[in-house]
């Protein structure tokens, strides 16, 4: 890992900027800004990994390091671009000229409900959260997608009641706040999409009936004798089960 | 009710709201933006499709104006061209040739009116209608379905229906519109004047196409009359009913055709 190796030998000869050391030696540099301050990391790190070479120890805004968590969100510029970037830190590759900042949390407040006693309906979510409607169609939020939602069509279909297409659009948001940062309505999609999502989990999405089956058996005892004598057992006696379990044995108790 | 006609009506993939958010405004090129991404979208969805004749229909007033308006100012004026352009650059270039159509136009135009009255089933023998027009069929002129002073298209479908269409003052009147959400208090005195004008000429219903006109002119008799002294029916339903083609009515909305327009 980049901050974790020894202090490396920075060489430079003319335009080209090479690096040598255990890193990788003969690798490419590039320039990045991180909130102002200029540095030279080599190409092919991502954001994060940029981040750790250059000694930040990252206490906020880094999760699952993998694309998954959000929590990573990041903004940038570059040089003779107009155009405000977005994406995770742990996703993305650097690039010369970048111009970053961290975002350790969007903040935005998610409004309280009871599930149990919503209605899957558009006009649920917009009671709760009513500057869904605020809605211009910029388009703006779709822009910055790391995950590639048409986030706006989202919305749209939320103020159109369309509850099940805005949860099966959005299943794959991870909450990292991109769009909620750039919509000028101020919408903070990812407490909207997941108040959708449990609607339609709740009140539309087909249920499981061996799900259900189970439910029922459990309550009705059928399991009750054999977790009780497995209580009973002891470490060592799990031990032997989860060993036997293990090697694909029947285990009986 | 447009498919018993002949004419295929395909949604959209992606439509968002027309983009009335800005419509209203003086800004220039930043209302254009909605409605112009959905006219992209139209063209995308034409291309797709191979659809030649390019028409975007809409039954909404509002959304007609809207989308009829940003067209036209993006055909007319270059620098909202250069602007929406620069706020679209994630879309491909409007070409600029959609057409956009409201509902009734589509039955004055292309669906011709003996074809209409071939499928009549309920002859709305002799009720009397009062269209509303309200402001957005008809203003600005150049977005304008017929002669905004005097208009009579949407007076001509229901008398093929058999009804007698009245001719009173507040056929183009505004209904307030927006103004509701804000000072309700000062919009509904308009609907109750335009009810009373239309109870005195004799009209039993009001016929419109704008859900806005609808929703003041009911929610303004409730708050001044204290009930509905005439139920507001959009042109759609009306031809629905006359048609015989129940399927496309809600039941409450079926039930209350039923009471009011039979045995008219």
């Amino acid at each position: 890992m980049p901050n974790t190796v020894e202090p490396v030998k920075e060489v430079r000869t003319g335009k080209k900027k090479e690096i040598q050391g255990a890193l990788g030696a003969g690798k490419r540099m590039v320039t990045i800004y991180v909130m102002g301050k200029w540095y030279e990391v080599p190409a092919g790190l991502t954001i994060l990994k940029a981040l750790e070479y250059l000694g930040y120890r990252l206490v906020r805004g880094v999760g699952c390091r993998a694309g998954f968590c959000g929590a990573c969100t990041t903004m940038w510029v570059k040089k003779n671009d107009y155009r405000l970037y977005s994406g995770l830190a742990c996703q993305t590759i650097v690039e010369d000229g970048m111009y970053l900042v961290q975002i350790p949390f969007v903040p935005a407040e998610k409004r309280l409900y009871d599930i149990e006693e919503l209605e899957p309906t558009g006009s649920v979510v917009l009671a709760l959260y009513p500057e869904v409607a605020r809605c211009i169609g910029c388009n703006s939020c779709t822009k910055v997608c790391p995950q590639e939602i048409q986030v706006m069509d989202a919305i749209q279909e939320i103020i159109r009641g369309n509850i099940e297409k805005a949860a099966r659009m959005v299943f794959d948001c991870i909450a990292c706040g991109s769009c909620s940062l750039r919509c000028p309505a101020e919408i903070k999609h990812f407490h909207v999409f997941q108040l959708v999502r449990r609607l339609y989990g709740k009140y539309i999405a087909p249920k499981a009936k061996h799900l259900e089956r189970r439910v029922k058996e459990i309550e009705e005892g059928k399991y009750d004798g054999a977790l009780d004598r497995l209580i009973k057992a002891g470490p060592d006696k799990w031990r032997e089960l989860a060993e036997k379990a293990q090697k694909g044995e029947e285990v009986e108790i | 009710m447009l498919n018993e006609f002949d004419i295929d009506v395909i949604e959209l993939d992606r439509w968002i709201c027309c983009g009335l958010y800005h419509g209203l405004t003086v800004d220039t090129a930043y209302q254009a933006v909605a409605p112009i991404r959905n006219l992209i979208w139209a063209q995308t969805n034409a291309e797709k499709l191979s659809i030649d004749n390019n028409y975007l229909l809409t039954l909404c007033s509002m959304c007609y104006n809207i989308l009829k308006s940003a067209h036209l100012r993006y055909l007319r004026d270059e620098n909202i061209v250069k602007r929406v352009k620069a706020y679209l650059n994630d879309e491909p270039e409007y070409k600029g040739n959609i057409k956009v159509i409201h509902f009734i136009q589509v039955l004055d135009e292309i669906v011709s009116y003996s074809k209409i009255k071939e499928k009549l089933v309920n002859n709305l023998d002799g009720l009397k209608i009062a269209a509303f027009y309200g402001c957005t069929l008809l203003r600005p002129r150049e977005v304008a379905i017929d002669n905004s002073e005097n208009p009579q298209v949407m007076q001509n479908l229901p008398r093929i229906l058999g009804a007698e269409p009245i001719t009173y003052p507040y056929v183009n009147q505004c209904c307030l519109g927006y103004l509701v959400t804000k000072r309700p208090d000062l919009v509904w005195k308009r609907p109750a004047d335009i009810t009373n004008s239309a109870v005195d000429k004799g009209a039993k219903i009001f016929v419109t196409t704008c859900p806005l006109c609808a929703y003041n002119l009911l929610e303004g008799q409730k708050n001044v009359f204290g009930d509905v002294k005439r139920s507001v029916f959009y042109e759609s339903e009306l031809i629905a009913y006359a048609l015989g083609k129940y399927e496309y009515l809600k039941n409450d909305r079926l039930n209350l055709s039923e009471n009011i327009l039979k045995g008219v």
